[in-house]
């Protein structure tokens, strides 16, 4: 059960030092593609995620 | 998603309007359905496919003629027949109506006619309580379950094994994908690092002059030359694919036959050897190359090893090494003015220029230890260059007789081939055998091309990163062309934490559920066999011989059933887990709920799994739904799951033949199979009476 959680805040740790090596910039770029691709998941070919990606970089990259 | 109800109108056996309730609390999530064969237990399943996809199971026959019979039958020529499934469900905090019809109409001569194809709405009560109707309930269905995970989730228990199949791996990775997040993420790769990369770097060539557009040429046709690349791989790798699960075929057939057992047993023993020969093989391959790129150098170093000594020994010859004098010690008398011999050494004078020309002979404390250390690291080198001599020669020799050893199996091999194929066992092992050999070369030939395929993507992923480098530096780039190249700096840093963040997702996923399916699989199985997935998703199972884990062959297809059943399991609580997490807001992954539909939950499997797999079935997931006939119904599975049911329900067949007979649920005989009275089949659903 330790090496478990210990593995889980491991996993954790890594995570949040990737986020962390982004600038403020690029996390909020990394949070809208998130967002932008999980409201198209279910599509098979994502209609227009190209415009919706370059939508949120160029308001997120000015 | 939970699904509270459905209501099934005219669909298939169920005439008229009939509601299902199904059991959602945590402690009683089971909701079974007892029905005879016919009585629409596979109907049943396939409504929720239905009602969800609009579509249905392989096993579901005449799936263009939905409508009840006996209500078509009933239809007045000139009327319409509306056949539909409504489905209630809850997902998140919200509580949803799906109800997708058809409508046929029966024309004056009696034939029938769709007039309104399936069409689905779906309503939802919002956050503030208010019902409102989705403009996209095909979307928003999707969105919510996605198609491609239904086999994982609505599936016939008799052809689940499908999943220990070892062409079915791809099916597994893509359900982990979906359905464990990875997906999002590929997706969000692929695009950021596709079209909107391509686009901003034309942006920025574009606005870079020549130097741009000839950046942007070599990186288009770059890409044109990886994706064909590609392509060959992906092919490749399904010819692979399809050749291994042929030759578990033919390996299953050669089993069942009689008087090859000994053979097979001697072949399947030299094949593991074979195994472990060839990862020595390339072991001590990785040895040597380890030993030429470590020390490599030396043996190119020899003639300067020899030169150095030479002027060394040379120098020691002439008396000039060791130096008879230090530099040092003549410039502090240079510079102190005066001799050990007490004269004054005044500059200019004729003792001074005597003192000052030994300065010419004398050397640094410096070189002299430069000289010394080269004399030492020259031995030890030459020592050093005889060991890797004699390592390389050791590790060759050891690699000859490993080889030698590999081509004395592969004729081994080649015997028993023969032998197992010998026209004394009969036509059909021959034929097989033969085959078995041609799969065996085709592979060998695909394998080479798929290495040079994946070498030749990986030298075009090295160019690309250039080019890649050099459009985001072009230097002649105006006020537009920089902002561009800022935001392909973002795009790969983004991409790069995205890719990052994938693999660490992949690798918890492998060996969770890894590791989940091997405890699920050991609480059940009988035999002493172990579970697992591999690296690419593979369900295997496999048994220690002499202390070496190798695979499982002919596995019966009640163990591919635990096994495919315990791997869906394991997704089910790893998708549940991790939505359980996504609920604190810190974790980027988000999981879900996930019900489950089984029609013949029980398959054919003994009864020693079957109680095993009653009793963990009910923790598969936050909702099980299962379909049984009698036969599957048996005292272990309802001692097990009684205690977790929490709805019943028996689809009571009326035929048109006297064989009426009841079922004894919970001590009470229910109506099973009954006499129709009209002359039609129609299935009534009706509920047990649970504590």
């Amino acid at each position: 059960m330790m090496t478990v959680s210990d593995s889980e805040s491991d996993r954790h740790k890594k995570l949040r030092a990737i986020l962390e090596e982004l600038t403020d910039e690029e996390q909020r770029l990394f949070s809208a593609v998130l967002k932008v691709e999980q409201q198209k998941l279910h599509m098979e070919r994502p209609r227009h995620i190209q415009d919706d990606l370059w939508k949120v970089l160029t308001e997120t990259i000015r | 998603m939970i699904f509270e109800q459905m209501t099934l109108t005219n669909f298939r056996q169920f005439s008229g309007k009939q509601t299902v309730r199904f059991a959602s609390e945590r402690s009683r999530n089971v909701t079974v359905l007892h029905g005879f064969n016919g009585s629409g237990k596979t109907a049943f399943l396939n409504a929720f496919t239905w009602a969800l996809y609009n579509d249905f199971s392989p096993d579901f026959e005449a799936s263009d003629r939905l409508e009840n019979e006996a209500a078509l039958a009933a239809t007045d020529p000139g009327d319409r027949l509306k056949t539909s499934v409504e489905l209630v469900f809850r997902d998140g905090d919200r509580k949803y109506t799906a109800e997708r019809t058809i409508e046929v109409e029966k024309d004056e001569n009696g034939t029938r006619r769709v007039v309104s194809p399936a069409s689905v709405t779906l309503f939802f009560v919002d956050e503030t309580g208010e019902q409102r109707s989705s403009r996209n309930p095909d979307e928003t269905l999707l969105r919510l379950l996605p198609k491609r995970l239904h086999p994982f989730f609505f599936f016939n228990g008799e052809r689940i094994e499908r999943l220990a199949r070892s062409d079915a791996y791809q099916q597994i990775a893509q359900g982990v994908r979906t359905l464990l997040d990875i997906e999002l993420f590929d997706r969000a790769v692929t695009h950021m690092d596709g079209d909107l990369s391509r686009r901003l770097r034309q942006e920025i060539a574009s606005h870079s002059g020549d130097e741009g557009e000839q950046a942007q040429k070599r990186r288009e046709a770059l890409d044109e030359e990886k994706t064909g690349k590609a392509a060959e791989v992906e092919q490749l790798q399904k010819n692979l694919d399809s050749l291994d699960a042929e030759r578990d075929r033919i390996d299953d057939k050669l089993a069942s036959m009689a008087g090859l057992a000994a053979l097979l047993a001697q072949r399947g023993e030299a094949e593991k050897r074979e195994v472990t020969i060839k990862t020595n093989l390339r072991d001590r391959r990785d040895e040597l190359a380890r030993e030429f790129s470590g020390n490599g150098y030396l043996w190119l170093a020899g003639d300067v090893l020899a030169s150095a000594k030479e002027m060394l020994d040379r120098a020691r010859q002439k008396g000039e090494l060791p130096a008879p004098i230090k530099r040092q010690f003549v410039e502090d008398l240079l510079s102190n003015e005066k001799c050990i011999c007490g004269r004054d050494l005044s500059p200019g004078s004729s003792e001074y220029t005597t003192v000052d020309d030994w300065r010419q002979h004398a050397h640094s404390d410096e070189l002299e230890n430069v000289v010394n250390k080269t004399s030492s690291e020259t031995r030890t080198l030459e020592t050093r260059m005889e060991q890797s001599f004699d390592e390389i020669d050791r590790l060759q020799e050891k690699r000859d007789s490993i080889r030698t050893e590999l081509s004395q199996l592969e004729e081994e091999l080649s015997e028993l081939s023969n032998k197992i194929g010998d026209r004394e066992h009969g036509e059909d092992p021959e034929r097989l055998e033969r085959r078995r050999r041609q799969i065996d070369d085709e592979k060998s030939t695909f394998r080479l091309k798929l290495q040079k395929a994946q070498d030749d993507i990986e030298k075009l992923d090295e160019e690309i990163a250039e080019v890649d480098r050099a459009i985001r530096n072009l230097e002649r780039a105006d006020e537009q062309g920089k902002l561009a190249q800022r935001r392909l700096d973002a795009v790969a840093n983004v991409v790069t934490a995205l890719s990052r963040i994938r693999q660490l997702r992949h690798d918890e996923l492998r060996d969770d559920l890894s590791k989940q399916l091997a405890d699920v699989w050991g609480r059940i199985a009988i035999k002493d066999y172990k579970a697992r997935l591999d690296d690419d998703f593979r369900l295997l199972l496999t048994k220690d011989l002499g202390g070496e884990e190798v695979p499982v062959r002919g596995a019966s297809t009640g163990e591919k059933q635990v096994l495919s059943l315990a791997f869906v399991g394991a997704l089910g609580a790893k998708a549940q887990e991790t939505f359980e997490k996504s609920k604190d807001g810190e974790n980027v992954f988000r999981g879900g709920l996930y019900p489950l539909v089984i029609d013949s939950a029980f398959g054919s499997l003994e009864i020693e799994y079957r109680r095993e797999v009653a009793r963990w079935m009910p923790t598969l997931s936050p909702q099980v739904i299962i379909m049984v006939s009698e036969s599957q119904w048996r005292r272990e599975v309802e001692e097990e799951l009684l205690p977790r049911i929490g709805a019943e329900w028996v689809l009571k067949l009326e035929t048109t033949k006297n064989r009426s007979r009841t079922i004894d649920l919970r001590g009470t005989d229910y109506n099973y199979v009954v006499e129709s009275d009209d002359g039609f089949e129609r299935t009534t659903i009706v509920e047990v009476e649970v504590d």
